[in-house]
């Protein structure tokens, strides 16, 4: 994990995740055209657009699942922190960057929330198993949970057995992909309040969001994606203020905004 | 208790149950497995899951009655037939013990003897089993509210809208399941 002046050095030298130009076909569909842009550490950046826009095949670049693992055309390049995703493995990008899938019961398969958790840090031969486990539960509020079956938790609960698996591994960047989609607003408040405080403790979140208010409560960057294009960057109350904008593209003029 | 421990007592059990000749040894082994069952609490999941095994164990023995070989319709293919039944239903309540009365995580540990990749497809494959029977539930509960009738003879009309979807599901399940095993280092 990075020590505090580490976090420090990067927020002052440069930026931390950098796409040129990035572009991506499915067999017969572009989903990503031309995307372009730069993320410092420590910043809270909400990603946003409408359904089909390209939002979920952009997080599978953060880690490199494209170009490595989904089928498909990839140009341009995406660096993290100087590492080009296409010519570094995805256990190597893993390290850096965690991905929290959109569906919990898509990514759990382990019979203990203990092994779920431990399965990234196996694989990638980490030391501290039990130690990192035991806080990535204690992190989310699922400690005393060690030896239950996941399917025997709640939608929530499931939810922030997904967050801590990808945290045990100790990431600088955890990117989620809708990660209340499916929870009512006490779960929604409580998954976002973890996020805030990783984000304090200096990662770098990145959040692929429908609600545009919390997107405008809690992040301080938004990129708006139409059709694979970003069509706005910037500060959420400026970008999320464009009404014309919004309303065309079909997503919800946040609150503090009208 | 140690599961590999129970697992291999499992094993050594049916195996017994299957060399076995003597009827009094069969009801013995029989009375015992039920009382375990009792003793363990199980019995309530227990029963629902014997009823329609008894159903089946009456046409074993139906069917032995009427046509065991040295002489149909005689007491020895009924006696054939109980032994018989018996013994699958003291196998299928050894099995089902064992199972309600050891977590999940501590039956795949007691396979982890396996080669690495092997005892992982046998945890991956328990693991889907809770999450494709759920599935299976809920697309039976929103065929039948669209009107499907599963008491129809007709298998195409029952089990099409439920098979179509649950394969496509699994396998969309399976995709993703493995992109999110790699996103975290699994096979590198």
């Amino acid at each position: 994990m990075a020590t505090g002046l580490q976090v420090q050095a990067r927020q002052v030298f440069g930026m931390e995740i950098k796409a040129e130009k990035l572009n991506f076909s499915y067999p017969g569909k572009q989903v990503l055209k031309d995307v372009s842009f730069s993320i410092k550490h420590g910043d809270f950046v909400g990603i946003t657009g409408s359904t089909g826009s390209g939002k979920t095949t952009l997080a599978y670049c953060f880690n490199g699942l494209i170009p490595h693992a989904v089928r498909g055309k990839f140009s341009g390049s995406l660096q993290i922190d100087g590492m080009d995703t296409s010519r570094h493995g995805i256990a190597e990008l893993a390290k850096k960057v965690g991905l929290v899938f959109q569906d919990p019961e898509w990514q759990i398969f382990s019979l203990s929330v203990r092994d779920e958790v431990a399965f990234g840090l196996r694989n990638l031969r980490m030391d501290g198993i039990e130690k990192r486990t035991g806080d990535a539960l204690k992190m989310v509020g699922l400690e005393g949970h060690e030896e239950t079956l996941p399917y025997n938790l709640s939608h929530g609960q499931k939810q922030k057995l997904c967050i801590a698996s990808v945290l045990a591994m100790e990431p600088d960047v955890v990117v989620l992909d809708e990660p209340t989609s499916q929870l009512d607003h006490r779960s929604t408040m409580n998954v976002y309040g973890i996020l805030r405080r990783l984000n304090r403790e200096g990662k770098t979140i990145i959040v692929i969001e429908h609600n545009t208010d919390l997107i405008a409560e809690y992040a301080n960057r938004v990129i708006l994606i139409d059709d694979g294009k970003i069509v706005g960057n910037g500060e959420p109350k400026k970008v999320l203020s464009d009404r014309r904008l919004l309303d065309s593209l079909g997503i919800r003029v946040p609150g503090v905004c009208r | 208790m140690n599961a590999r421990i129970k697992l291999l007592f499992l094993l050594a059990f049916s195996s017994a149950m299957l060399m076995v000749t003597e009827f009094y040894v069969i009801l013995a082994m029989s009375v015992i497995t039920i009382s375990l069952i009792f003793a363990f609490r199980v019995r309530r999941s227990f029963l629902p899951w014997a009823k329609p095994l008894l159903l089946v164990f009456a046409a074993i023995v139906l069917l032995q009655y009427l046509t065991f070989p040295p002489a149909p319709f005689s007491p020895a293919g009924l006696l054939w037939g109980a032994v018989f039944s018996l013994r699958l239903f003291v196998l299928v309540s050894a099995v089902f013990l064992f199972v309600h009365t050891t977590p999940m995580s501590r039956i795949a540990g007691a396979f982890s003897f396996l080669p690495g990749g092997v005892s992982q497809v046998f945890v991956l494959s328990l693991g889907l089993l809770p999450n494709i029977t759920q599935l299976a539930g809920n697309i039976m509960r929103s065929q039948k509210a669209r009107g499907v009738n599963f008491r129809s003879p007709n298998i195409m009309d029952t089990y099409m809208p439920v098979m179509v979807p649950l394969f496509g599901k699994t396998l969309q399940k399976s995709e993703k399941m493995a992109l999110a095993m790699q996103a975290r280092g699994y096979g590198e």
